[in-house]
């Protein structure tokens, strides 16, 4: 039940990030009011979170985040072909990691700097990643006139 | 997921959602380039929707939709943010209620949505989360332009 959930929405959300940022084409790499994030910027941060997660839950261990290797990931990929790259690929690695993950081991609690999670609430925290950036990126659009 | 799953996941996004807005003070209202939604406007919609997703669980049955009645009121709580914020917060205590009372069979009990696609109760609830988190990337996507 919380393989086929999380499976389901982290498709689907990986889905939503692919189809606005493609969409947005060369405005893909444009920040607003040269302040904000841009697509692309988002989407390697989404990609590279979902890598992060998929370690933890093959090792059952505790999330590994590393912003100096996320930053020379975007610095490498600051393209939307690039970006799109890295989220699909990111995807690939988490759902492959959710379909092996232990279905007896789904409410095991880490304990993180900001509280303890299952691993379950783990997964859906890069649905909640990827929602939260479906937003912004959904914004740019709409800044855009689209 | 369990009820408690899905209050927890409900309960954080609206937190999110209404730290988000309340931080961006006076800008709460601002339209980015005169083009996108402003903060109070979605914070409208999303107290809006979690009311209507409680009387749907409550009932096991949406409620039926008057366009004119919603339109009125995110007009009138656009015009109060910290009225939109509180409203919030206490509808997705009493959707917290009625997740709570949901039984293993209702989870998936399926209702038509005033836009004619057909969902279970469990979903109603995650189209409430989604609606939160992507709501909250925009707010604070807004709070890095300001």
């Amino acid at each position: 039940m919380q393989r086929e959930l999380l499976t389901a929405l982290i498709q689907k959300s990986s889905d939503a990030l692919a189809k606005l940022t493609t969409e947005l084409g060369e405005k893909a790499t444009w920040q607003p009011l040269d302040k904000g994030r841009s697509a692309v910027d988002q989407c390697v941060e989404c990609g590279y979170l979902s890598k992060v997660m998929a370690k933890a839950l093959s090792a059952q261990g505790q999330p590994e985040f590393d912003r100096d290797k996320m930053n020379a990931l975007k610095a490498e990929n600051n393209t939307p072909e690039g970006a799109l790259n890295v989220l699909a690929v990111g995807r690939d690695i988490l759902l492959t990691a959710i379909a092996d993950f232990p279905a007896e081991s789904w409410d095991i609690k880490q304990t993180l700097p900001w509280g303890e999670f299952s691993f379950f609430e783990l997964g859906m925290f890069i649905y909640w990643n990827n929602t939260y950036h479906e937003g912004q990126i959904s914004y740019i659009q709409t800044l855009i006139g689209e | 997921m369990t009820n408690e799953e899905m209050t927890r996941l409900v309960r954080k996004s609206a937190a999110d959602l209404i730290e988000a807005t309340r931080a961006l003070g006076d800008k709460v209202s601002w339209s980015v380039l005169d083009k996108g939604r402003s903060a109070a406007d979605q914070l409208a919609e999303c107290a809006l929707i979690s009311g209507f997703a409680a009387q749907t669980l409550t009932d096991k049955a949406c409620p039926p939709m008057d366009m004119d009645g919603y339109k009125a009121a995110v007009a009138s709580l656009i015009a109060d943010p910290d009225g939109t914020m509180k409203l919030l917060a206490d509808n997705t205590e009493t959707l917290s209620d009625a997740i709570g009372k949901l039984t293993d069979d209702d989870h998936a009990h399926a209702v038509t949505m005033p836009w004619g696609n057909v969902m279970t109760l469990a979903e109603v609830v995650l189209l409430v989360h989604w609606n939160n988190n992507y709501h909250q990337g925009q707010v604070t996507f807004i709070g890095t332009l300001v």
